[in-house]
Protein backbone atom coordinates (compact mmCIF):
# COMPACT_ATOMS: atom_id res chain seq x y z
CA UNK A 1 0.00 0.00 0.00
CA UNK A 2 1.72 3.29 -0.64
CA UNK A 3 1.23 5.03 2.33
CA UNK A 4 0.23 8.85 2.43
CA UNK A 5 -0.96 11.17 4.83
CA UNK A 6 -3.73 9.81 7.26
CA UNK A 7 -6.79 10.57 9.23
CA UNK A 8 -7.89 9.21 12.71
CA UNK A 9 -11.34 8.11 13.10
CA UNK A 10 -13.15 5.68 15.39
CA UNK A 11 -13.10 2.11 13.29
CA UNK A 12 -17.33 1.31 13.66
CA UNK A 13 -17.30 -1.92 10.81
CA UNK A 14 -14.33 -3.38 10.29
CA UNK A 15 -12.98 -3.66 6.34
CA UNK A 16 -10.38 -2.51 4.32
CA UNK A 17 -11.48 -0.60 1.14
CA UNK A 18 -10.18 1.62 -1.40
CA UNK A 19 -11.61 4.06 -4.13
CA UNK A 20 -11.86 7.66 -5.15
CA UNK A 21 -14.08 10.25 -2.77
CA UNK A 22 -17.03 11.49 -2.84
CA UNK A 23 -17.76 14.02 -0.27
CA UNK A 24 -21.21 15.56 0.33
CA UNK A 25 -21.35 18.77 2.87
CA UNK A 26 -24.85 17.66 4.06
CA UNK A 27 -26.56 14.89 5.18
CA UNK A 28 -27.83 12.38 2.87
CA UNK A 29 -30.51 9.74 1.91
CA UNK A 30 -30.58 6.32 0.27
CA UNK A 31 -34.14 6.32 0.22
CA UNK A 32 -34.83 8.78 -2.59
CA UNK A 33 -31.80 10.71 -2.78
CA UNK A 34 -29.75 7.63 -4.72
CA UNK A 35 -31.21 5.67 -6.88
CA UNK A 36 -31.20 1.53 -7.18
CA UNK A 37 -28.54 1.79 -9.54
CA UNK A 38 -26.72 3.76 -7.14
CA UNK A 39 -26.33 7.35 -9.08
CA UNK A 40 -27.22 10.03 -6.92
CA UNK A 41 -30.64 11.61 -7.75
CA UNK A 42 -31.25 14.31 -5.24
CA UNK A 43 -32.38 17.17 -6.97
CA UNK A 44 -30.04 20.12 -6.45
CA UNK A 45 -26.97 18.29 -5.03
CA UNK A 46 -23.58 19.30 -6.26
CA UNK A 47 -23.38 15.47 -7.10
CA UNK A 48 -26.11 14.41 -8.94
CA UNK A 49 -26.02 12.22 -11.60
CA UNK A 50 -22.59 10.81 -10.08
CA UNK A 51 -22.45 6.91 -8.69
CA UNK A 52 -21.51 6.11 -5.30
CA UNK A 53 -20.30 2.34 -6.74
CA UNK A 54 -17.05 1.65 -5.52
CA UNK A 55 -17.11 5.59 -4.39
CA UNK A 56 -15.55 6.03 -0.69
CA UNK A 57 -17.98 8.45 0.44
CA UNK A 58 -17.92 10.90 3.48
CA UNK A 59 -20.68 12.87 4.35
CA UNK A 60 -21.94 14.21 8.03
CA UNK A 61 -24.81 12.33 8.99
CA UNK A 62 -27.91 10.19 7.15
CA UNK A 63 -30.58 11.87 7.20
CA UNK A 64 -34.59 10.24 5.62
CA UNK A 65 -36.93 7.61 5.77
CA UNK A 66 -35.63 4.24 7.26
CA UNK A 67 -35.50 2.18 3.69
CA UNK A 68 -32.36 3.45 3.32
CA UNK A 69 -30.95 -0.02 4.83
CA UNK A 70 -32.80 -1.83 2.68
CA UNK A 71 -31.09 0.25 -0.16
CA UNK A 72 -27.84 -0.87 0.80
CA UNK A 73 -28.35 -4.07 0.52
CA UNK A 74 -29.91 -3.88 -2.59
CA UNK A 75 -27.25 -2.37 -4.16
CA UNK A 76 -24.90 -4.42 -2.90
CA UNK A 77 -26.70 -7.41 -4.23
CA UNK A 78 -26.28 -5.22 -7.60
CA UNK A 79 -22.51 -4.40 -7.72
CA UNK A 80 -23.55 -0.93 -6.67
CA UNK A 81 -22.28 -0.59 -3.41
CA UNK A 82 -19.62 2.45 -2.34
CA UNK A 83 -16.05 1.15 -1.21
CA UNK A 84 -16.59 2.41 2.25
CA UNK A 85 -19.10 4.97 3.98
CA UNK A 86 -17.75 7.67 6.71
CA UNK A 87 -19.58 9.63 8.68
CA UNK A 88 -18.10 12.69 9.84
CA UNK A 89 -21.24 14.05 13.07
CA UNK A 90 -23.66 11.43 13.59
CA UNK A 91 -23.81 7.60 13.45
CA UNK A 92 -27.47 5.98 12.12
CA UNK A 93 -28.19 3.18 13.32
CA UNK A 94 -30.18 2.01 10.68
CA UNK A 95 -26.98 3.37 8.23
CA UNK A 96 -25.04 0.92 9.80
CA UNK A 97 -27.40 -1.94 9.49
CA UNK A 98 -27.15 -1.32 5.92
CA UNK A 99 -23.62 -1.68 5.65
CA UNK A 100 -23.31 -4.56 8.29
CA UNK A 101 -26.20 -6.67 5.63
CA UNK A 102 -23.66 -5.04 2.73
CA UNK A 103 -20.17 -5.67 4.33
CA UNK A 104 -19.11 -1.84 3.84
CA UNK A 105 -16.37 -0.49 6.30
CA UNK A 106 -17.30 2.31 8.31
CA UNK A 107 -15.73 5.19 10.01
CA UNK A 108 -17.09 7.68 12.01
CA UNK A 109 -15.99 10.94 14.41
CA UNK A 110 -12.63 12.42 12.71
CA UNK A 111 -9.70 13.53 14.69
CA UNK A 112 -9.92 16.71 12.86
CA UNK A 113 -11.82 18.13 9.61
CA UNK A 114 -11.96 15.49 7.09
CA UNK A 115 -13.67 18.06 4.85
CA UNK A 116 -9.87 20.11 4.59
CA UNK A 117 -8.01 16.44 4.63
CA UNK A 118 -9.94 15.00 1.42
CA UNK A 119 -11.65 16.11 -1.81
CA UNK A 120 -13.93 14.28 -4.25
CA UNK A 121 -11.92 12.68 -6.53
CA UNK A 122 -8.92 11.77 -4.25
CA UNK A 123 -7.79 7.97 -4.22
CA UNK A 124 -8.18 7.15 -0.62
CA UNK A 125 -8.35 3.85 1.73
CA UNK A 126 -10.17 2.99 4.66
CA UNK A 127 -8.89 0.56 7.58
CA UNK A 128 -12.66 -0.35 9.18
CA UNK A 129 -10.64 -2.17 11.87
CA UNK A 130 -7.88 0.83 12.42
CA UNK A 131 -10.27 3.45 12.01
CA UNK A 132 -7.72 4.92 9.32
CA UNK A 133 -8.61 7.35 5.98
CA UNK A 134 -5.30 7.32 3.85
CA UNK A 135 -4.70 9.49 1.41
CA UNK A 136 -3.13 7.04 -1.48
CA UNK A 137 -0.11 8.86 -2.90
CA UNK B 1 -20.71 -7.42 24.45
CA UNK B 2 -21.26 -8.58 27.72
CA UNK B 3 -24.23 -11.48 26.56
CA UNK B 4 -26.21 -13.59 28.56
CA UNK B 5 -25.67 -17.12 28.83
CA UNK B 6 -29.16 -17.47 27.23
CA UNK B 7 -27.86 -15.03 24.26
CA UNK B 8 -24.43 -17.32 23.47
CA UNK B 9 -26.50 -20.12 23.20
CA UNK B 10 -28.47 -17.94 20.49
CA UNK B 11 -24.98 -16.89 18.77
CA UNK B 12 -23.84 -20.14 19.27
CA UNK B 13 -26.45 -21.73 17.07
CA UNK B 14 -27.93 -23.74 19.70
CA UNK B 15 -31.32 -22.42 18.78
CA UNK B 16 -30.66 -23.29 14.76
CA UNK B 17 -28.33 -21.77 12.21
CA UNK B 18 -31.11 -18.43 11.52
CA UNK B 19 -31.11 -17.02 15.49
CA UNK B 20 -27.40 -17.53 15.18
CA UNK B 21 -26.97 -15.22 12.21
CA UNK B 22 -29.30 -12.74 13.53
CA UNK B 23 -27.40 -12.92 16.98
CA UNK B 24 -24.11 -11.91 14.82
CA UNK B 25 -25.33 -9.35 13.19
CA UNK B 26 -26.91 -7.44 16.04
CA UNK B 27 -23.77 -8.44 18.07
CA UNK B 28 -21.98 -6.44 15.36
CA UNK B 29 -24.10 -3.38 15.53
CA UNK B 30 -23.78 -3.34 19.17
CA UNK B 31 -20.38 -3.32 19.16
CA UNK B 32 -20.46 -0.44 15.99
CA UNK B 33 -22.33 1.77 19.02
CA UNK B 34 -20.12 0.38 21.99
CA UNK B 35 -22.92 -1.33 23.27
CA UNK B 36 -22.22 -3.41 26.51
CA UNK B 37 -25.30 -5.40 26.56
CA UNK B 38 -28.33 -6.56 24.91
CA UNK B 39 -32.03 -6.11 26.11
CA UNK B 40 -35.16 -7.86 25.71
CA UNK B 41 -37.61 -6.48 23.59
CA UNK B 42 -41.45 -6.28 23.57
CA UNK B 43 -42.44 -5.99 20.27
CA UNK B 44 -41.47 -5.08 16.47
CA UNK B 45 -42.46 -3.57 13.44
CA UNK B 46 -40.72 -4.95 10.44
CA UNK B 47 -40.30 -3.84 6.98
CA UNK B 48 -42.58 -6.59 5.18
CA UNK B 49 -39.74 -6.96 2.02
CA UNK B 50 -41.39 -5.48 -1.20
CA UNK B 51 -41.51 -6.82 -4.78
CA UNK B 52 -40.01 -3.75 -6.14
CA UNK B 53 -36.72 -4.89 -4.65
CA UNK B 54 -35.15 -8.00 -5.82
CA UNK B 55 -34.99 -10.96 -3.26
CA UNK B 56 -36.62 -9.82 -0.36
CA UNK B 57 -39.59 -11.95 -0.97
CA UNK B 58 -37.52 -15.04 -1.70
CA UNK B 59 -35.32 -13.97 1.53
CA UNK B 60 -38.14 -14.51 3.66
CA UNK B 61 -39.15 -17.56 2.46
CA UNK B 62 -36.65 -18.93 2.75
CA UNK B 63 -36.72 -18.33 6.60
CA UNK B 64 -40.30 -19.69 6.56
CA UNK B 65 -39.15 -22.67 4.94
CA UNK B 66 -36.39 -23.32 7.55
CA UNK B 67 -39.18 -22.96 10.27
CA UNK B 68 -38.34 -19.47 11.33
CA UNK B 69 -41.11 -18.09 13.19
CA UNK B 70 -41.26 -14.40 15.30
CA UNK B 71 -40.68 -14.47 19.50
CA UNK B 72 -42.47 -11.14 20.16
CA UNK B 73 -45.45 -9.95 19.04
CA UNK B 74 -44.20 -8.12 15.00
CA UNK B 75 -46.22 -5.67 12.48
CA UNK B 76 -45.35 -4.95 9.43
CA UNK B 77 -44.95 -2.34 7.02
CA UNK B 78 -46.53 -0.43 3.78
CA UNK B 79 -46.42 -2.70 0.74
CA UNK B 80 -46.51 -1.58 -2.88
CA UNK B 81 -49.96 -2.40 -3.77
CA UNK B 82 -53.33 -2.44 -2.10
CA UNK B 83 -54.16 -6.11 -1.87
CA UNK B 84 -57.74 -5.45 -0.71
CA UNK B 85 -58.67 -3.73 -4.13
CA UNK B 86 -55.85 -3.49 -5.90
CA UNK B 87 -58.20 -2.85 -9.02
CA UNK B 88 -59.44 0.43 -8.04
CA UNK B 89 -55.59 1.55 -8.34
CA UNK B 90 -54.98 -0.35 -10.97
CA UNK B 91 -52.25 -2.36 -9.48
CA UNK B 92 -50.01 -4.37 -11.58
CA UNK B 93 -51.11 -8.47 -11.26
CA UNK B 94 -47.88 -9.53 -11.01
CA UNK B 95 -47.17 -7.30 -7.87
CA UNK B 96 -50.34 -8.13 -6.29
CA UNK B 97 -49.25 -12.20 -7.16
CA UNK B 98 -45.91 -11.42 -5.26
CA UNK B 99 -47.45 -9.95 -2.35
CA UNK B 100 -50.35 -12.39 -1.86
CA UNK B 101 -46.93 -15.14 -1.88
CA UNK B 102 -45.76 -12.48 0.92
CA UNK B 103 -48.80 -12.79 2.85
CA UNK B 104 -48.80 -16.35 2.98
CA UNK B 105 -45.39 -16.53 4.27
CA UNK B 106 -45.51 -14.21 7.41
CA UNK B 107 -48.97 -15.37 8.03
CA UNK B 108 -45.87 -18.61 8.21
CA UNK B 109 -43.70 -16.38 10.27
CA UNK B 110 -46.26 -15.06 13.00
CA UNK B 111 -45.81 -11.65 11.23
CA UNK B 112 -49.51 -9.65 11.34
CA UNK B 113 -50.06 -7.96 8.03
CA UNK B 114 -51.10 -5.06 8.86
CA UNK B 115 -48.98 -2.96 5.95
CA UNK B 116 -49.26 0.38 8.14
CA UNK B 117 -46.76 2.87 9.00
CA UNK B 118 -48.96 3.54 11.98
CA UNK B 119 -49.14 0.62 14.00
CA UNK B 120 -49.76 2.59 17.34
CA UNK B 121 -53.17 3.59 16.28
CA UNK B 122 -53.59 0.36 15.40
CA UNK B 123 -53.58 -1.42 18.86
CA UNK B 124 -49.53 -1.93 19.14
CA UNK B 125 -49.23 0.43 21.73
CA UNK B 126 -45.79 -0.26 23.75
CA UNK B 127 -45.74 1.16 27.51
CA UNK B 128 -43.44 4.35 28.09
CA UNK B 129 -40.09 2.68 28.80
CA UNK B 130 -40.50 -0.76 27.29
CA UNK B 131 -37.34 -1.41 24.74
CA UNK B 132 -38.83 -2.60 21.32
CA UNK B 133 -37.72 -2.27 17.65
CA UNK B 134 -39.28 -0.69 15.01
CA UNK B 135 -38.42 0.73 11.53
CA UNK B 136 -40.59 3.33 9.52
CA UNK B 137 -38.76 6.73 10.75
CA UNK B 138 -42.44 8.28 11.17
CA UNK B 139 -43.57 5.25 13.68
CA UNK B 140 -40.29 4.99 15.43
CA UNK B 141 -40.40 8.78 16.50
CA UNK B 142 -43.95 8.53 17.64
CA UNK B 143 -43.32 5.67 19.46
CA UNK B 144 -40.04 6.80 21.17
CA UNK B 145 -41.59 10.77 21.75
CA UNK B 146 -45.62 10.38 22.21
CA UNK B 147 -45.74 6.83 24.00
CA UNK B 148 -41.95 7.20 25.83
CA UNK B 149 -41.32 3.62 24.43
CA UNK B 150 -38.01 3.15 23.01
CA UNK B 151 -36.74 2.07 19.85
CA UNK B 152 -34.28 3.06 17.31
CA UNK B 153 -34.33 4.26 14.07
CA UNK B 154 -34.07 0.80 12.64
CA UNK B 155 -34.09 -0.59 9.41
CA UNK B 156 -33.73 -4.45 8.32
CA UNK B 157 -32.53 -6.07 11.35
CA UNK B 158 -36.38 -5.55 13.33
CA UNK B 159 -35.79 -8.48 11.62
CA UNK B 160 -33.29 -10.41 13.76
CA UNK B 161 -34.68 -8.75 16.59
CA UNK B 162 -37.85 -10.40 15.97
CA UNK B 163 -36.74 -13.36 15.20
CA UNK B 164 -34.60 -13.40 18.71
CA UNK B 165 -36.30 -10.93 21.06
CA UNK B 166 -33.29 -8.81 21.35
CA UNK B 167 -31.30 -5.72 20.88
CA UNK B 168 -28.44 -4.24 21.45
CA UNK B 169 -28.89 -1.46 24.48
CA UNK B 170 -27.44 1.49 22.32
CA UNK B 171 -28.81 5.17 20.63
CA UNK B 172 -32.05 5.83 21.71
CA UNK B 173 -32.93 2.93 24.03
CA UNK B 174 -30.22 5.13 26.57
CA UNK B 175 -30.98 7.84 28.50
CA UNK B 176 -28.31 9.88 27.48
CA UNK B 177 -29.39 9.79 24.13
CA UNK B 178 -32.84 10.64 24.86
CA UNK B 179 -31.99 14.09 26.39
CA UNK B 180 -33.57 17.57 24.63
CA UNK B 181 -30.64 19.22 22.51
CA UNK B 182 -32.57 22.36 20.91
CA UNK B 183 -35.61 24.66 22.26
CA UNK B 184 -37.89 25.10 19.53
CA UNK B 185 -40.65 27.86 21.05
CA UNK B 186 -43.44 27.82 18.23
CA UNK B 187 -44.71 31.84 18.05
CA UNK B 188 -47.38 30.61 15.68
CA UNK B 189 -50.60 29.09 16.57
CA UNK B 190 -51.19 25.93 14.72
CA UNK B 191 -54.23 24.83 12.79
CA UNK B 192 -54.17 21.64 11.52
CA UNK B 193 -52.02 18.79 10.66
CA UNK B 194 -50.13 20.32 7.79
CA UNK B 195 -49.26 23.26 9.74
CA UNK B 196 -47.32 20.81 12.39
CA UNK B 197 -45.52 19.18 9.04
CA UNK B 198 -44.42 22.44 7.79
CA UNK B 199 -42.92 23.02 11.83
CA UNK B 200 -41.63 19.82 11.51
CA UNK B 201 -39.73 20.30 8.50
CA UNK B 202 -38.63 23.36 9.19
CA UNK B 203 -36.83 22.03 12.51
CA UNK B 204 -35.86 19.07 11.50
CA UNK B 205 -33.50 20.68 8.59
CA UNK B 206 -32.12 22.68 11.66
CA UNK B 207 -31.58 20.08 14.19
CA UNK B 208 -30.31 17.05 11.76
CA UNK B 209 -30.44 13.99 14.19
CA UNK B 210 -30.76 16.33 17.30
CA UNK B 211 -33.35 16.05 20.37
CA UNK B 212 -36.03 19.23 19.91
CA UNK B 213 -37.83 20.44 22.72
CA UNK B 214 -41.17 21.93 21.70
CA UNK B 215 -42.56 24.91 23.47
CA UNK B 216 -45.73 26.93 23.02
CA UNK B 217 -48.05 23.63 21.62
CA UNK B 218 -51.86 23.80 22.75
CA UNK B 219 -52.57 20.11 23.47
CA UNK B 220 -51.76 18.55 20.09
CA UNK B 221 -53.98 15.78 18.78
CA UNK B 222 -52.56 12.56 17.79
CA UNK B 223 -52.71 12.84 14.18
CA UNK B 224 -50.84 16.68 14.52
CA UNK B 225 -48.43 14.93 16.27
CA UNK B 226 -48.08 11.78 13.73
CA UNK B 227 -47.78 14.64 11.10
CA UNK B 228 -45.08 16.44 13.18
CA UNK B 229 -42.96 13.55 13.43
CA UNK B 230 -42.90 12.48 10.14
CA UNK B 231 -42.00 15.83 8.99
CA UNK B 232 -38.77 16.10 12.00
CA UNK B 233 -37.80 13.01 10.56
CA UNK B 234 -38.37 13.63 7.02
CA UNK B 235 -35.73 17.06 6.95
CA UNK B 236 -33.88 15.10 9.34
CA UNK B 237 -33.01 12.10 11.37
CA UNK B 238 -34.70 13.20 14.18
CA UNK B 239 -36.03 9.64 16.21
CA UNK B 240 -37.17 11.43 19.13
CA UNK B 241 -38.89 15.17 19.87
CA UNK B 242 -40.06 16.15 23.36
CA UNK B 243 -43.37 17.76 24.02
CA UNK B 244 -43.26 18.88 27.60
CA UNK B 245 -46.17 17.65 29.36
CA UNK B 246 -47.03 15.14 26.38
CA UNK B 247 -43.91 13.14 26.25
CA UNK B 248 -44.27 10.55 29.51
CA UNK B 249 -40.43 10.98 30.80
CA UNK B 250 -40.86 14.96 30.00
CA UNK B 251 -43.31 16.60 32.83
CA UNK B 252 -41.42 19.49 32.08
CA UNK B 253 -39.38 21.44 29.46
CA UNK B 254 -35.68 21.05 32.05
CA UNK B 255 -36.52 17.00 32.69
CA UNK B 256 -36.66 17.09 28.86
CA UNK B 257 -33.18 18.47 28.57
CA UNK B 258 -31.87 16.51 31.62
CA UNK B 259 -28.89 18.84 31.98
CA UNK B 260 -27.98 18.84 28.68
CA UNK B 261 -26.26 22.21 27.06
CA UNK B 262 -29.04 23.90 24.81
CA UNK B 263 -27.21 24.11 21.30
CA UNK B 264 -29.82 26.11 19.84
CA UNK B 265 -32.97 27.91 20.61
CA UNK B 266 -35.28 28.32 17.26
CA UNK B 267 -38.40 30.32 16.97
CA UNK B 268 -41.20 29.48 14.66
CA UNK B 269 -43.83 31.81 13.45
CA UNK B 270 -46.26 31.66 10.69
CA UNK B 271 -43.80 33.27 8.16
CA UNK B 272 -41.40 30.21 8.74
CA UNK B 273 -44.48 28.02 8.11
CA UNK B 274 -45.36 29.73 5.30
CA UNK B 275 -41.92 29.94 3.85
CA UNK B 276 -41.52 26.05 4.15
CA UNK B 277 -44.67 25.30 1.97
CA UNK B 278 -43.65 27.68 -0.28
CA UNK B 279 -40.14 25.90 -0.58
CA UNK B 280 -41.47 22.03 -0.62
CA UNK B 281 -43.93 23.55 -3.65
CA UNK B 282 -42.43 22.42 -7.07
CA UNK B 283 -45.27 22.93 -9.42
CA UNK B 284 -46.01 25.91 -11.74
CA UNK B 285 -49.38 25.65 -12.88
CA UNK B 286 -52.27 25.00 -11.21
CA UNK B 287 -53.69 21.93 -12.91
CA UNK B 288 -53.34 19.19 -10.24
CA UNK B 289 -54.33 15.41 -11.74
CA UNK B 290 -53.54 13.29 -8.58
CA UNK B 291 -54.62 14.37 -4.52
CA UNK B 292 -52.96 12.47 -1.86
CA UNK B 293 -54.25 12.64 1.49
CA UNK B 294 -53.01 10.37 4.46
CA UNK B 295 -49.61 10.17 4.85
CA UNK B 296 -49.06 9.10 7.52
CA UNK B 297 -52.16 6.83 6.79
CA UNK B 298 -55.17 8.23 7.94
CA UNK B 299 -57.16 7.67 11.17
CA UNK B 300 -60.71 6.86 11.28
CA UNK B 301 -61.39 10.56 12.44
CA UNK B 302 -59.45 12.08 9.29
CA UNK B 303 -61.33 9.42 7.07
CA UNK B 304 -64.41 10.78 8.31
CA UNK B 305 -63.48 14.42 8.30
CA UNK B 306 -62.32 14.01 4.61
CA UNK B 307 -65.62 11.74 3.67
CA UNK B 308 -67.26 15.08 5.46
CA UNK B 309 -65.59 17.18 2.69
CA UNK B 310 -66.83 14.90 -0.40
CA UNK B 311 -70.14 14.56 0.36
CA UNK B 312 -72.30 14.85 -2.28
CA UNK B 313 -69.84 16.41 -4.25
CA UNK B 314 -67.71 14.34 -7.53
CA UNK B 315 -64.26 14.76 -8.07
CA UNK B 316 -62.81 15.99 -11.07
CA UNK B 317 -62.94 13.56 -14.23
CA UNK B 318 -58.88 14.74 -15.02
CA UNK B 319 -57.82 14.65 -11.20
CA UNK B 320 -57.56 10.69 -8.98
CA UNK B 321 -57.88 11.07 -5.70
CA UNK B 322 -56.51 8.54 -2.98
CA UNK B 323 -57.01 8.44 0.87
CA UNK B 324 -54.17 6.35 2.40
CA UNK B 325 -55.72 4.13 5.09
CA UNK B 326 -54.83 0.73 6.98
CA UNK B 327 -56.90 -2.57 6.80
CA UNK B 328 -58.02 -1.65 10.51
CA UNK B 329 -59.39 2.00 9.96
CA UNK B 330 -60.70 1.13 6.52
CA UNK B 331 -62.98 -1.59 8.23
CA UNK B 332 -64.29 0.92 10.98
CA UNK B 333 -64.61 3.16 7.71
CA UNK B 334 -66.84 0.81 6.17
CA UNK B 335 -68.77 0.42 8.72
CA UNK B 336 -69.34 4.11 9.94
CA UNK B 337 -70.19 4.62 5.77
CA UNK B 338 -67.47 6.60 5.30
CA UNK B 339 -65.44 4.91 2.45
CA UNK B 340 -69.10 5.09 0.49
CA UNK B 341 -69.33 8.42 1.09
CA UNK B 342 -65.89 8.59 -0.55
CA UNK B 343 -66.12 5.82 -3.42
CA UNK B 344 -69.55 7.47 -4.06
CA UNK B 345 -67.61 10.97 -5.06
CA UNK B 346 -65.41 9.23 -7.10
CA UNK B 347 -62.52 8.83 -4.85
CA UNK B 348 -60.52 5.99 -3.34
CA UNK B 349 -59.97 5.20 0.06
CA UNK B 350 -56.77 2.74 -0.33
CA UNK B 351 -55.34 -0.15 1.89
CA UNK B 352 -51.23 -1.22 2.26
CA UNK B 353 -49.84 1.25 0.31
CA UNK B 354 -48.86 4.68 -0.43
CA UNK B 355 -47.71 6.12 -3.55
CA UNK B 356 -43.63 6.90 -2.41
CA UNK B 357 -43.29 2.83 -1.92
CA UNK B 358 -46.34 2.34 -4.51
CA UNK B 359 -45.98 0.27 -8.16
CA UNK B 360 -46.46 4.28 -9.33
CA UNK B 361 -42.54 4.40 -8.80
CA UNK B 362 -40.68 5.59 -11.64
CA UNK B 363 -38.00 2.70 -11.07
CA UNK B 364 -40.82 0.05 -10.43
CA UNK B 365 -42.78 2.03 -13.81
CA UNK B 366 -39.80 1.70 -16.00
CA UNK B 367 -39.06 -2.32 -14.77
CA UNK B 368 -42.36 -2.69 -16.42
CA UNK B 369 -41.40 -0.38 -19.81
CA UNK B 370 -43.47 2.73 -19.01
CA UNK B 371 -41.42 6.16 -19.11
CA UNK B 372 -42.21 9.36 -17.52
CA UNK B 373 -44.28 9.65 -14.17
CA UNK B 374 -47.73 8.40 -13.80
CA UNK B 375 -48.75 11.53 -12.76
CA UNK B 376 -47.42 15.52 -13.52
CA UNK B 377 -48.91 17.45 -10.52
CA UNK B 378 -49.58 15.61 -6.87
CA UNK B 379 -51.44 18.03 -4.23
CA UNK B 380 -50.75 16.58 -1.04
CA UNK B 381 -51.52 17.54 2.88
CA UNK B 382 -48.75 15.56 3.69
CA UNK B 383 -44.84 17.32 3.90
CA UNK B 384 -43.30 13.71 4.17
CA UNK B 385 -45.31 12.52 0.78
CA UNK B 386 -44.76 15.68 -1.13
CA UNK B 387 -40.83 15.48 -0.39
CA UNK B 388 -40.21 11.42 -1.44
CA UNK B 389 -42.50 11.59 -4.10
CA UNK B 390 -40.77 14.34 -6.06
CA UNK B 391 -37.95 11.96 -6.71
CA UNK B 392 -39.55 8.67 -6.19
CA UNK B 393 -42.75 9.05 -8.56
CA UNK B 394 -41.42 12.38 -10.34
CA UNK B 395 -44.13 14.56 -9.72
CA UNK B 396 -44.35 18.09 -9.23
CA UNK B 397 -45.48 18.78 -5.85
CA UNK B 398 -47.74 21.29 -4.08
CA UNK B 399 -49.07 20.99 -0.15
CA UNK B 400 -51.89 22.65 1.12
CA UNK B 401 -54.01 21.64 4.27
CA UNK B 402 -56.98 18.98 3.53
CA UNK B 403 -59.79 21.13 2.99
CA UNK B 404 -57.65 22.88 0.04
CA UNK B 405 -57.09 19.33 -1.38
CA UNK B 406 -60.55 18.08 -1.62
CA UNK B 407 -61.43 21.45 -3.39
CA UNK B 408 -58.98 21.04 -5.86
CA UNK B 409 -59.91 17.40 -6.16
CA UNK B 410 -63.40 18.64 -6.95
CA UNK B 411 -62.25 21.65 -9.33
CA UNK B 412 -59.05 20.20 -11.20
CA UNK B 413 -57.11 22.90 -10.02
CA UNK B 414 -54.99 24.18 -6.81
CA UNK B 415 -56.68 27.57 -5.90
CA UNK B 416 -53.37 28.18 -3.52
Amino acid sequence: MDQGAAMKFKGILPGRARGRALVFRDPISFQGEIDEEGKVVAKGNPHAGESVAGKILLYPEAKGSSGGCMMLRLLAKRGKKPAAIINTRHLDPNLVEGAILADIPMLCFPQGDPYEFVSSGDLVEVDGEAGLLIKVA
Amino acid sequence: MRLTDQELRLLNGEEGEIKALAMSYLVKLGNAFDGEEMVDILYAHMSSGSALREGEIDYLEELADKGSRVVVPTSSEVIPVDLLNPEAIAAPPELVKEHMRLLSIQRRMGIASTYTCVPFTQGYVPPAGSYIASMETAAIIYFNSVLGARTNRCGYFVLYAALTGKYPKIGYLLDENRKGTHLVSVEARLRDSTDYGAVGFYVGSLVGSGVPVFTGLSQPRQEQLMQLGAALATSGTVAMYHVPGITPEAPTVESAFKGNRIQATITVTRKEIQETLARLQTAKGATVDFVFLGCPQYTVEQIRHAAGLLEGRRVHADTTLWIGTNRMALAMAERMGYADVITEAGGVLICDTCPMLSFLRLDALEKRGVTGPAYRTMLTDSVKQAKYAQTTIGCEIIVDRVEQCIEAAINGRWEG
